[in-house]
This record gives structure tokens, C-alpha cells and sequence, in this order.
């Protein structure tokens, strides 16, 4: 790493969460491209919808520790990192900027949380946001576009739109992460690490 | 005894989906060795029915013993979307033969069925990933496997109406298609699941290549340059490549508005170009006589510098680019002061540029200005190239005062 | 003219500091004093035309002369080594440009801004003319990540706009290095959230409706940035009549929340205004947006 990385677990932890408000937002990434591609007749838009197994489920990520959300996040997103390079063709390029940017954003915070949370002697940190079994995340998997055009389009369109809505679960997640910070305040052993 | 019958035999038909072109092969039997025979071959060819014919033409060829020969046939409507059977006969069509001449047997006929190696999806709509030029008109056809599924098809987002050609099968004609995006034009149709589509790449027309001109800057190499005209908006471009006729040489260009041309060392002096823009669908072509010694636009000299600049004098220098065998340059030398020509001289030099620029005033600043031009036969000016300069202090007239 | 070298001098070309001393030494070559029969003695220095005052160099050996300058001042001269040749002839044998100036003062008061659907530009001060070349570039990088060096064009020396997108929500440290061949020196590292240095676009004004029932009012639409959708932001509105020269101000506390319309009231009936209005973020943090365009209304007949 380079530079420092914010102590301020509250701060980092807003910044996550806002993050993740930007990037769900389809305006961003997915809207240029249904634009660029002629998908905006209400059919088509109609069927542009997430599959499952392209990103993790929403039950998936409330059952992993935080650690292994972080991890889970970052994995999934350096593989769709992968994909956006493979779509420079077929996206508008600053729209697919941006969002390669926005992506590795979120990865500079989540290597900051991911050492504060290992300089943390907080129980909670490891425990799943919300308890009970879960099945492990399958590991994530770039999905095959289909040689005809028109499939590729929609099929393109249904894994921008699985990101968009992949991070609208993470900011989810992430914001119970903040309610559950909020409800055990009083010992919060995070307290110490926030510097001024 | 009576001549065989000359009949079509092992008559195949395949299917090219890309070009959704029907492609036949046969051969004919019964020919001598050594005979070459000019006929003629009726070909039919039926759509969903062997019955339904929808198209029948003929083929003339001359034919030898055991050749085996080809014949295509573009269909306007996607061949996956119909079982198609052909079906030929053939006659001789020579004038050593004495007439009557008769007409063979039809062939049985022979099927072309894409639809067998599709797989069993509720619809299928073809062709896929067509490439159309812009104003041409374009059949897509749907194949619906759940005959009560209501289905409804759109060209972008407008409701199309096609027509029922089977029971399972609906064709639409698109009229006069226009270019609408880079990333192709989508046709689809929305039955019970998922929609299904295909999409057009509609390209512009090719425009002929306009303003189509050559020049020479040092005798060794020809660029031509010309307006290509509108992008055709598909990511394949066009190619641009140059013939010269008597030379019988050509070279593909690299760009789409221009292009070098390597003069050789035959000095030839006449140029026949013709250059050829090709895309997919059409091929351009504009031609020029070029005379290389009509063409040359010098490169700017260079190091234009004052020598021996006195109260009312200055001896102007440059350098020029050789061209050809350090052949004439005529040079034009402009003086401006306070902005405007004051003095004006042409010069025919070679190599390098002097001249005397004289009734100049003291301490006074100048601008000089030069440019050349092929002196053999003027065609274009180079670039002006300028060089400020200021004439020394008089000397002074009387002897100074001693105090 | 400068015949073939036949001396050199130490050092080459240099730059110094103003208010430094400086000292060059020529040395002839063994041919050229066989030669042309000189020797040190022979050297005399001139800087561009004015020959040096003897009692500034001194003769260190036969082949050999050294000059010093003290204290030197601001400039920018070329000094050369010439021998007298046969009592009469003067040559120049070697030259060398002498530049003086000043090592780059630490750049002050980095402050970055990140106009809406732009990239993010910097700004500092540059502190005193150094009188160099001075090269500064703007350094910029995450915990995980160091971005390309933005360096500041030869005219803008104080400004500079970095290539890559802004990723806001991403704390980034900044700073200036600032270098010419007297130094290097860099800038305090300022380290910030770019969305806390937004300049958002003006909003638009899409509306102003008066009320039937309320001859007093006058609503405002408006539509503004897509930040909206995940940043609170606050409003500024101003309004006058037609012929008025000084704005109204709405209350702040009254647009302190992201919305998109407002009703202004106390307004005379029957009688035209003009409302503009501008945004920035709600807790005060990066930069008012300009003022939107003027939209005006008339408010109702009074009954």
C-alpha cells in the first residue's frame, strides 16, 4: 500500500455504504450501455434482469463474517473488473471508465476496512452479519456471452444489471454493519482505533 | 439407336447461412469423353412444399463428361425459416445438336432443411447478425415451436406486423432500412419468455471518394489525397487501395483520406491512377492522369537568416530541399515593414538562396518573407517561412559636438 | 568565431544560485598553445562582450586560468575563455552559459476542486520567482493505488487537472513537488474525500407557478444533479422583482435539505419576479455551485 489508509472505522464505514449508493445506481453504467446498445424499448429493458449465479445472493452475503464479505466483495469485483475490459467493445467507454474507477475505489476501501477490522480485537468482526448457516459463496465466475449479437446484448445487459443490483445488496449489508455498530455503541471495541 | 437422355445427376444442395445462399452441385452423365456441349438447366426451387414453387430460372454452361458443376441462390427469406426443395432438368442448347431438342426428366427433388439443426427453443427468429445496406429492404422471419403462443414483433420499439407463410413461421419485410447505430439495429419478437431477436448492422452507402488529387513534395514520393465522405458507421471501414495503370502497380492505403505512392527510379513522369473504395456491398472508383512534374508543391526552405545587415542593406540567405536532380526552385523574397509588402523579388535558385535587399531605411525593423515554388512548371507555392531583422544606426552625418 | 576547442572549461554550462560565488576554470590544450605559442597567461575571460577585470582570475599553471564570481547576481550571460594571440589577435577558445536563480519555494495552499462531470483540478501557490525552468507536478494516490504524475503546463505553472476520473467516497492524498536544478521541495500532502470538493452544475429552473388562491406566492421547480440521488445538498434562492436591482435571500434554514421545488411567499400580487438558485453539498463541505439561470413569474391578481 501506499498512502494511508482513514482509522476512522464510522468514516470508512459511510464511505462503503455511499459507495455502494453510487455504484447501484444504473445510471452509472447500465443505462449508458442499454443507450448505446438500442435496449430501451420497455421489452427489452423489460427482460434486462439479473441472473442468478452471476453475483452472490443477497441471503449468501448477510451470512458471512465481515471479513469474508470484504473478501467476497473484492473478489467479485476484480472478476468484473476482468469483464469490463473484456466489454470495452460493446460499452461506452467513459461510462465503463468510471465505473473501473469507481471499482477500484471501493477495493482502496475495502483494503483499508479489511486492515482495520484485522487491527480490531472485535468478536463481531468475525461473525456473519446476520447468524445462522449459510451456504458458502460459490466462487464467482465470468459468465459465456453467446456468439449471436442480439443474445450477447441482452446477456450483457443481465450481468450489468446483476452488478447494479449486487451492489445495492452490499449497501445493504453494509448498512447493517452500521445499525449493528449502533446498537452495541456503548462497548464498541472499535472505540479505540477511531484516532481523532 | 437413339441418343441417352442427357440428365442432371447427383444433384446435393447445401446451405451457406452466412450468405443465405442455397448452393447445388451436380453432374452429367452420359456425355463422350471427348464432347463439350453447351446447355441450358431449369432449376425450381420450392419453399415449405415441393409443391410451392417460388422461384424458377435457368442456367447456361457448357458442359464436358463428369464436371462437376455449381450454382448459388441467395434467398430473400432466411433459409432457416423454411424447408426449401430443388429440383432441376436440363436440354441441350447446341447449335452442332440438329433440333428437335427435348427437355430431360426433372431430378427428384432434393431438400434443404436448416430447421433440423435447430434445437427445440419455443422461438427462433432469423437472420442473425445480417449486414444491409442502408435503403435496401431486409426479410426477417420467426419460427414460433407453441403454434397458440401470442407473439409480437418490433423494429426498435415499433410494432411490426409481418405475414404468416406456415404454421409455425412469420416473415416480415423491412422497407428501405435506415442506419440507425453503430451497434446495429434490433428486430425482436416477444412470446411467452425471454425476447428473441436479431440484430441488423445497417451500413451507409459508400460515397465515391471526392476531391481526388495527387502531389509530389521531393520527386520521391506521391501523396493523394481525397474526401472520403461519410463514415459508413460500421466497424469494419472500407478499403482504400490505388492502381496505376501503366505501371500495373497498386498499393492498399492506410488511411481513408490519403495515401503515398513511391516514385521509382524509371523517372516516369505520366500516372494513371484509379482509386477504389470497397466495402461489403459496394466498390467506388475515381480516376486521375497525373503528371508528376505538374504536381510538385516544394517543402518550405529553410534557415532564412540576414547576412551583412548594414544602415540601408541587408543580404538575405536561405537553404532549399533538392528535389529531383537539384532542380530549379524560383523563389519569391518578400520585404514587409510595419506590416505591409514594401519589396517584392523572384529568384531561380537550386540549392541555396542570396539576395541583396537594398534602399532600406536605418535603424528600422524589417520582416522578410520567402517561399518557392517548382520552377519547371509552377503548380503550388511552399509554406512562407519569415525572419525578423532590424538595419544598423546611420553613421552620423556631421562630427559630434565637443564640449 | 570559436576556432576548433582548443581549451575547456570547468564546469559546463551551470546554474547557480543568486548570491552564490562561482568559480570556472580553462584549460588549453598542449596543441593549441604549441600552436598558436600561448599559454595561461595569455587567457582573458569576457562575459557575453565585457571582458573581465583582470584581478577576478588568477593563473593557476601553465595551461590553466580560473575566474571567480562573488556574490552573483541575477543573470543570465555566457562566459568564455579567450587567449591573445601574437600580442594582437583575440580568440575565444570556450564558452559556457552561467543562469542564476532561485531553488522552488515549498508550494502553499494546495486546495483541489471537482467541478460536476469534470476531472479534479488543483491549485497552489508557488511562492517566490526562482527565475528557472521549474517543473511542478501534482502527485496524487490512494492506500492501494498511485496515480500518473500531472505536471503543470509550462504557462499554468500553478494549476494542473489530473487525467483519470473523480471516484468519490475514496479518501486521496495530494501534494506538489516542485523541482528546477537548484531543488526539489514538495508541498504539505493534503488528504480529502473528493466528494467533499464538488462544485456541482447550477440547477435548472423548470417552473415558477403562481396560485389562484394564493396571489402571495409563487412555487419554484427545479431539476439538479444526479449526486442527489446519494448526497444531501443544500440550496441557496434569491429572488427580486423585475426592476429591482439587490436579491431577496430565501432563509438557508428553509432549503437546507435536497429538494426540488419551493414556495415562496409574501410576495406583492399581480406583479412579476425573478428567482435564481444554486446548490452545494448540505454540510457546507466544496463549493457553491454557480447561480442557475434567471426564471421569472407573475403572482396572482389580488381578489
Amino acid at each position: 500500500a501506499t498512502g494511508k489508509c482513514s482509522g476512522k472505522y464510522h468514516e470508512l464505514l459511510l464511505q462503503l455504504q455511499r459507495q455502494a449508493d453510487l455504484m447501484q445506481n444504473p445510471s452509472t453504467l447500465l443505462d449508458p450501455y442499454i443507450h448505446l446498445q438500442g435496449l430501451h424499448s420497455p421489452i427489452l429493458k423489460g427482460s434486462c434482469m439479473e441472473r442468478l449465479g452471476d453475483f452472490p445472493s443477497e441471503d449468501v452475503l448477510w451470512r458471512l463474517s465481515r471479513q469474508d464479505f470484504l473478501w467476497t466483495l473484492n473478489t467479485t469485483l476484480g472478476l468484473f473488473l476482468r469483464m469490463l475490459s473484456a466489454l470495452q467493445q460493446d460499452l461506452p467507454k467513459a461510462a465503463q471508465q468510471q465505473a473501473e474507477m469507481n471499482i477500484r475505489g471501493l477495493g482502496n476501501n475495502i483494503h483499508c476496512m479489511a486492515q482495520l477490522l484485522r487491527g480490531s480485537s472485535d468478536p463481531e468482526a468475525a461473525e456473519p452479519t446476520r447468524p445462522g448457516p449459510g451456504p458458502t459463496p460459490p466462487p464467482p465466475s465470468l459468465p459465456m456471452l453467446p456468439l449471436d449479437t442480439f443474445k450477447r446484448k441482452l446477456r450483457i445487459c443481465e450481468f450489468l444489471q446483476g452488478y447494479h443490483r449486487f451492489m445495492r445488496r452490499a449497501g445493504q449489508v453494509l448498512r447493517g454493519w452500521g445499525e449493528r455498530q449502533g446498537r452495541n455503541r456503548r462497548h464498541s471495541p472499535l472505540r479505540g482505533l477511531q484516532r481523532a | 439407336s437413339e441418343p441417352l437422355p442427357l440428365t442432371p445427376e447427383s444433384l446435393s444442395v447445401s446451405i451457406n447461412s452466412a450468405k443465405q445462399c442455397l448452393h447445388l452441385q451436380w453432374t452429367v452423365h452420359n456425355l463422350d469423353y471427348h464432347q463439350e456441349l453447351k446447355m441450358v438447366f431449369e432449376i425450381q426451387i420450392s419453399r415449405f412444399k415441393a409443391s410451392d414453387v417460388i422461384w424458377t430460372g435457368n442456367y447456361s454452361t457448357t458442359v464436358t463428361q463428369n464436371q462437376v458443376l455449381h450454382w448459388s441462390w441467395e434467398s430473400e427469406l432466411p433459409l432457416e425459416c423454411a424447408i426449401h426443395f430443388v429440383r432441376m432438368r436440363t436440354m441441350v442448347d447446341d447449335a452442332r445438336i440438329p433440333v428437335p431438342r427435348f427437355w430431360s426428366n426433372w431430378s427428384s427433388w432434393k431438400k434443404a432443411d436448416a430447421q433440423n439443426s435447430l434445437g427445440d427453443h419455443p422461438l427462433y427468429v432469423f437472420p442473425k447478425d445480417k449486414l444491409v445496406e442502408e435503403g435496401s429492404d431486409v426479410t426477417i422471419c420467426y419460427i414460433s415451436r407453441n403454434h397458440q403462443d401470442n407473439i409480437s414483433c418490433y423494429l426498435e420499439d415499433v410494432l411490426t406486423f409481418g405475414k404468416q407463410l406456415d404454421q409455425s413461421v412469420w416473415a416480415f419485410e423491412l422497407k428501405n432500412i435506415s442506419f440507425l447505430r453503430k451497434t446495429g439495429t434490433n428486430f425482436y419478437c416477444q412470446g411467452q419468455g425471454v425476447p428473441e431477436g436479431v440484430v441488423l448492422f445497417v451500413s451507409k452507402v459508400l460515397e465515391e471518394p471526392k476531391n481526388f488529387s495527387c502531389e509530389t513534395r521531393d520527386l520521391k514520393t506521391l501523396t493523394c489525397t481525397w474526401d472520403p465522405g461519410d463514415d459508413t458507421g460500421l466497424i469494419q471501414l472500407p478499403s482504400y487501395t490505388l492502381f496505376e495503370s501503366f505501371s500495373r502497380k497498386k498499393t492498399l492505403c492506410k488511411h481513408r483520406n490519403r495515401c503515398d505512392w513511391q516514385v521509382t527510379q524509371d523517372s516516369q513522369e505520366m500516372y494513371n491512377f484509379t482509386l477504389v473504395a470497397e466495402n461489403y456491398f459496394r466498390k467506388r472508383s475515381v480516376s486521375i492522369l497525373f503528371n508528376l512534374i505538374h504536381g510538385v508543391h516544394p517543402v518550405a526552405p529553410y534557415n532564412l537568416f540576414p547576412k551583412n545587415v548594414s544602415a540601408t542593406n541587408a543580404t538575405m540567405t536561405w537553404k532549399v530541399h533538392s528535389i529531383g536532380n537539384n532542380s530549379a526552385l524560383l523563389c519569391q523574397l518578400q520585404l514587409l515593414g510595419e506590416g505591409k509588402v514594401i519589396q517584392q523579388h523572384n529568384i531561380s535558385i537550386r540549392v541555396n538562396g542570396e539576395y541583396l535587399l537594398s534602399e532600406l531605411e536605418p535603424d528600422t525593423e524589417y520582416m522578410a518573407r520567402v517561399r518557392c515554388a517548382y520552377a519547371d512548371h509552377f503548380w503550388k507555392w511552399s509554406e512562407l517561412i519569415s525572419q525578423n531583422f532590424t538595419t544598423a544606426e546611420a553613421a552620423p552625418s556631421e562630427a559630434p559636438d565637443v564640449w | 568565431e570559436l576556432i576548433v576547442p582548443c581549451a575547456h572549461i570547468h564546469p559546463e554550462s551551470s546554474v547557480v544560485q543568486i548570491g552564490s560565488n562561482f568559480t570556472a576554470v580553462c584549460v588549453l590544450k598542449e596543441k593549441c598553445m604549441d600552436d598558436y605559442h600561448v599559454t595561461a597567461d595569455d587567457i582573458f575571460w569576457k562575459i557575453s562582450r565585457a571582458t573581465v577585470s583582470r584581478d577576478q582570475y588568477t593563473v593557476i599553471n601553465r595551461t590553466s586560468s580560473s575566474v571567480t564570481f562573488l556574490n552573483i547576481p541575477l543573470i543570465n550571460v555566457l562566459l568564455t575563455c579567450n587567449i591573445r594571440m601574437f600580442g594582437q589577435i583575440n580568440r575565444s577558445v570556450y564558452g559556457i552559459r552561467i543562469i542564476s536563480g532561485l531553488p522552488p519555494e515549498k508550494p502553499e495552499n494546495l486546495s483541489c476542486i471537482v467541478n460536476e462531470e469534470k476531472k479534479m483540478m488543483c491549485q497552489w501557490d508557488l511562492g517566490r520567482e526562482t527565475h528557472l525552468e521549474t517543473n511542478y507536478t501534482l502527485k496524487s494516490e490512494w492506500a492501494t493505488e498511485k496515480f500518473e504524475d500531472c505536471k503543470a503546463k509550462r504557462d499554468t505553472p500553478t494549476s494542473c487537472t489530473v487525467n483519470y476520473p473523480p471516484v468519490y467516497f475514496v479518501n486521496i492524498e495530494v501534494w506538489v513537488e516542485a523541482e528546477n536544478a537548484l531543488g526539489k521541495v514538495a508541498s504539505d500532502h493534503i488528504n480529502f474525500d473528493p466528494i467533499d470538493k464538488v462544485k456541482f452544475n447550477p440547477p435548472h429552473i423548470l417552473s415558477v407557478n403562481n396560485s389562484k388562491e394564493l396571489s402571495s406566492i409563487l412555487k419554484l421547480t427545479w431539476s439538479d444533479s444526479r449526486f442527489r440521488s446519494f448526497i444531501t445538498l443544500k440550496y441557496d434562492i434569491q429572488y427580486r422583482t423585475k426592476d429591482a436591482s439587490t436579491w431577496n435571500q430565501v432563509p438557508p434554514e428553509d432549503t437546507s435539505s435536497t429538494r426540488s421545488s419551493f414556495t415562496v411567499q409574501d410576495l406583492k400580487p399581480f406583479t412579476e419576479y425573478v428567482f435564481r438558485i444554486r446548490c452545494m453539498k448540505e454540510d457546507g463541505k466544496g463549493f457553491w455551485s454557480d447561480w442557475s439561470e434567471e426564471a421569472s413569474g407573475i403572482t396572482y391578481e389580488d381578489r
